[in-house]
């Protein structure tokens, strides 16, 4: 590890320089003699982000389960070690070997937040690549992306080499043989990028014909039992967001709330065994020896051996004080059954998100959930022992009133209130917190052709919200701003790239973190550009526009996305996939149903 | 049944970049991958019995470290070394485990070895000794100068390859002294390397 060795003491005066230095439990070192291909699995985030993620734990360690393939990590620097990078000349090392992004066969993003795309081009540049695709004319490096972002490819087309679309576990297999191949057998990049093409759930930007993309099918993993899972995972030497067990319930979700990109994309809904379940618990806690694990998915209670699979981990987690924590919870399937075992070790907070205030507007975003639901669910959460509740809502959501934010307060009113039912009136008043984030939408969901509301209507509903809001809840509210280039960049066509390389070079970095984000930079960076950034967020769509997304197949019919929006603007619910299957589309062909 | 264990570990490599408390926390849960239960503190919430002793500043290497633990279970001392440091972070050593017959505070002095990228010559080290020695320390909210003289048993330095290898004794125990301090006043941009190679008590026997 030359460069800590060069930087010596100087290191210690960056914050959290463990997060740079690697060596932690579980990182993986081989011997580079035996290395055929090299990968560094690049998080455009800091670390303590990154290695809170479970999709880069999976990948890492299928990746490394390969003989002859080594995947290593590199990370978004803070300021401090990027002007320490910057001038000592250091190239971005990865964590293993401490070798300079540029001298990898393969560089992998993982694209989690659009405004993590600086980063992304921060780090090539970091690492001695050319941050343009068509510059990087050699087989290797090789800059590949994936991840939800992937769902609109469009804004990073410009610097990235081939775009990985859906669940990563198969593709990857293959991806990585063909590098293999083309690597032992000398070809050239143009060859490679061919036959790159032809894998289903790979786009490759540079293939495209004068008749535009063809169409990418999102790749979907049907079985998750037999889906690699990473017991083995990476141990932070440092403190991170997230330090626990994440054990992965199922993926996709049957429910069709109409904002949420996660549940439309990742339809159909696969579930693990609670066997396998629980025998991952176990490997993955002893491996790593966190005191929590976390059962994550898009909504925790509404997996349907939910209950069973507590007690069984209840059993081994309560005698070794390891913490149980559900962090996505429907209050309609929330019992008081489930709320007594996530306190059986710790108090751990409880979080519902009804998204809207009013039944009429959960009724638009189709969230199936009514306020007597909500309130049960605070109800028992308060018998059952917690001092608290966390709720999620969202401003800016489609047809929204004035009448609807109040409502918001309204509803916290009622749980207060409810507290004081379930544990009497001189019970110490609970903990009503309310996270309020401003509606974005986004590709591949019904709600793909609304437009965004202006940031400062935005502003002004929040403050609404604020000044109704009772003395005891504590209110946080996302960044309307921040939101709001979110959208723009979701929503953006491949001119954008242009716009967002011009905002890196003035400086963009970290957008994600408000101490580092910079909204005037962008707003300069789209206008050298002659880029009009509110023609993409706040605009909406007719039916027969075409969206730079179009190509991108997630699974559901673009069809059933219209019919579901028009629903929406009529205030019609549909039923979740238990109920009844509304014909979307996604599981046809065994979970392939990809028509346009 | 229940015992007092003490740990004689090592720090180094990439290790040393983590801080005190995050030291404690690979420790922590090296000893569940271990499956050797700690005592945990009664009260309303409860923590687990391990304490580094004399904190090193980040990105020091130790040699000798001391770590004091309280398990549920008595383990044999002679086959923890092994088993622990298998499950460590890289860089992080145990070399030996027994049950103390005495405090930390035993330890009166470290035993310091610094490298430091200079071109200064040694007399230039060696000068900085002609009483008083007055350093600046700082707090959160305060600076002040001191003569850190008498928190010095020892002091000695040679040429090395590139710069001066330096060796000093310095208190351990409140008032302690950080070897930063001294190697600021002889060179405040110099790139230092520092390890401390273990403990004396306060007659100078190794500790």
């Amino acid at each position: 590890m030359g460069f800590i060795e060069s930087f010596g003491q100087r290191l210690a005066s960056i914050r959290k320089p463990a997060a740079y230095t690697g060596g932690e439990y579980g990182a993986v070192m081989k011997d580079l003699a035996d290395v055929r291909l090299s990968v560094a699995f690049c998080f455009p985030d800091t670390y303590d982000i990154g290695m809170s993620h479970l999709g880069l734990q999976i990948l890492y360690g299928l990746i490394n389960s390969l003989p002859h393939v080594w995947c290593e990590r590199a990370f978004a620097p803070r300021p401090d070690m990027e002007e320490l990078l910057r001038q000592s000349d250091t190239p971005l090392p990865s964590l293993e070997s401490g070798r300079a992004l540029r001298d990898f066969d393969v560089i992998a993003f993982t694209l989690q937040y659009e405004l993590c795309y600086t980063n992304v081009l921060n780090m090539l540049d970091l690492g001695g690549v050319p941050i343009h695709a068509r510059a990087r004319s050699g087989l290797s490096p090789l800059v590949i992306a994936g991840g939800p972002c992937a769902l609109n490819p469009e804004p990073l087309t410009d610097f990235i080499d081939a775009f990985v679309v859906g669940d990563g576990e198969e593709v990857t297999l293959e991806l990585m043989g063909l590098l293999l191949e083309a690597k032992a057998q000398g070809s050239d990049k143009q060859t490679l990028l061919r036959s790159l093409s032809r894998v289903e759930g790979i786009y490759v930007p540079a293939s495209v014909g004068d008749g535009g993309p063809a169409p990418v099918r999102r790749r979907v993993v049907a079985d998750l039992d037999t889906a690699y899972f990473p017991t083995r995972p990476v141990v932070p030497n440092t403190e991170v967001v997230h330090e626990r067990v994440m054990l992965e319930l199922f993926r996709g979700c049957r429910r069709g709330c109409r904002f949420c990109q996660a549940g439309w994309a990742n339809r159909p809904v696969r579930a693990a065994s609670p066997a396998t379940l629980l025998t991952r618990a176990k490997a993955a806690c002893e491996h790593t020896g966190y005191d929590e694990i976390a059962l994550t998915s898009l909504s925790s209670s509404d997996y349907p051996h939910i209950s069973r699979l507590c007690a069984e981990l209840l059993e081994y987690t309560v005698p070794r004080r390891v913490n149980l924590s559900l962090p996505s919870l429907r209050a309609d399937s929330f019992s008081s059954e489930l709320s007594e075992q996530t306190l059986k070790v710790r108090k751990s907070g409880l979080t519902f998100a009804p998204e809207a205030g009013t039944q009429r507007l959960r009724d638009v975003i189709n969230k199936n959930l009514t306020e007597d639901e909500l309130l049960s669910a605070c109800q028992a959460a308060f018998a059952g022992g917690h001092g608290g509740v966390k709720l999620y809502f969202m401003l800016g959501l489609p047809t929204e009133t004035d009448e609807d934010v109040s409502a918001i307060a309204a509803l916290a009113r009622k749980v207060i209130s409810r507290h004081r039912s379930a544990k009497g009136g001189k019970a110490a008043p609970p903990r009503v917190s309310l996270s309020v984030s401003c509606f974005v939408p986004k590709p591949h969901t019904p709600f793909q052709w609304a437009e965004m509301i202006h940031p400062a209507e935005m502003a002004r509903r929040a403050e609404l919200l604020r000044a109704q809001c009772p003395r005891a809840v504590t209110l946080r509210w996302h960044d309307p701003l921040t939101s709001y280039w979110e959208a723009v960049l979701a929503r953006g066509g491949g001119e954008t790239g242009k716009a967002l390389e011009a905002a890196w070079r003035a400086g963009a970095r970290l957008d994600a973190w408000s101490e580092h984000f910079k909204p005037r930079l962008w707003q300069e960076a789209f206008a050298s550009q002659g880029i009009d950034p509110s023609d993409y967020a706040l605009r909406a769509r007719s039916a027969d526009e075409a969206l730079p997304w179009a190509h991108i197949r997630a699974g559901v019919r673009a069809r059933h996305l219209w019919q579901e929006y028009q629903r929406a603007l009529a205030g019609v619910t549909t039923p979740d996939c238990a109920e009844a299957c509304s014909g979307c589309g996604a599981c046809e062909g065994g979970g392939k149903g990809h028509e346009s | 049944m229940k015992a007092d264990m003490r740990l004689r570990f090592s720090k180094t490599g990439r290790a040393r970049f983590m801080s005190h408390l995050e030291l404690l926390e690979a420790f922590r849960r090296c000893f569940y991958r271990c499956a050797l239960p700690l005592r945990f503190s009664q009260g309303f919430n409860p923590h687990p019995l391990l304490s580094a002793a004399f904190p090193l500043s980040v990105g020091y290497a130790g040699l000798d470290e001391i770590l004091d633990f309280g398990v549920e279970q008595y383990a044999e001392p002679s086959a923890l070394p092994g088993l622990l440091t298998s499950r460590l972070p890289e860089g992080i050593a145990v070399h030996r485990a027994y049950i103390p017959d005495t405090p930390t505070s035993s330890a009166r002095w470290g035993v310091y070895e610094i490298f430091v990228a200079t071109t200064l010559p040694p007399q230039d080290f060696l000068a900085l000794f002609g009483s008083p020695l007055l350093i600046e320390t700082r707090s959160k909210k305060t600076a002040r100068q001191i003569n850190a003289l008498p928190l010095v048993r020892a002091y000695d330095c040679e040429s090395a390859e590139g710069g001066l290898l330096c060796r000093l004794e310095l208190s351990v125990r409140e008032p302690a002294l950080n070897p930063m301090y001294i190697m600021r006043a002889l060179d405040s941009r110099a790139v230092c390397a520092v390890t401390r190679r273990g403990f004396l008590r306060e007659d100078g026997r190794p500790c």
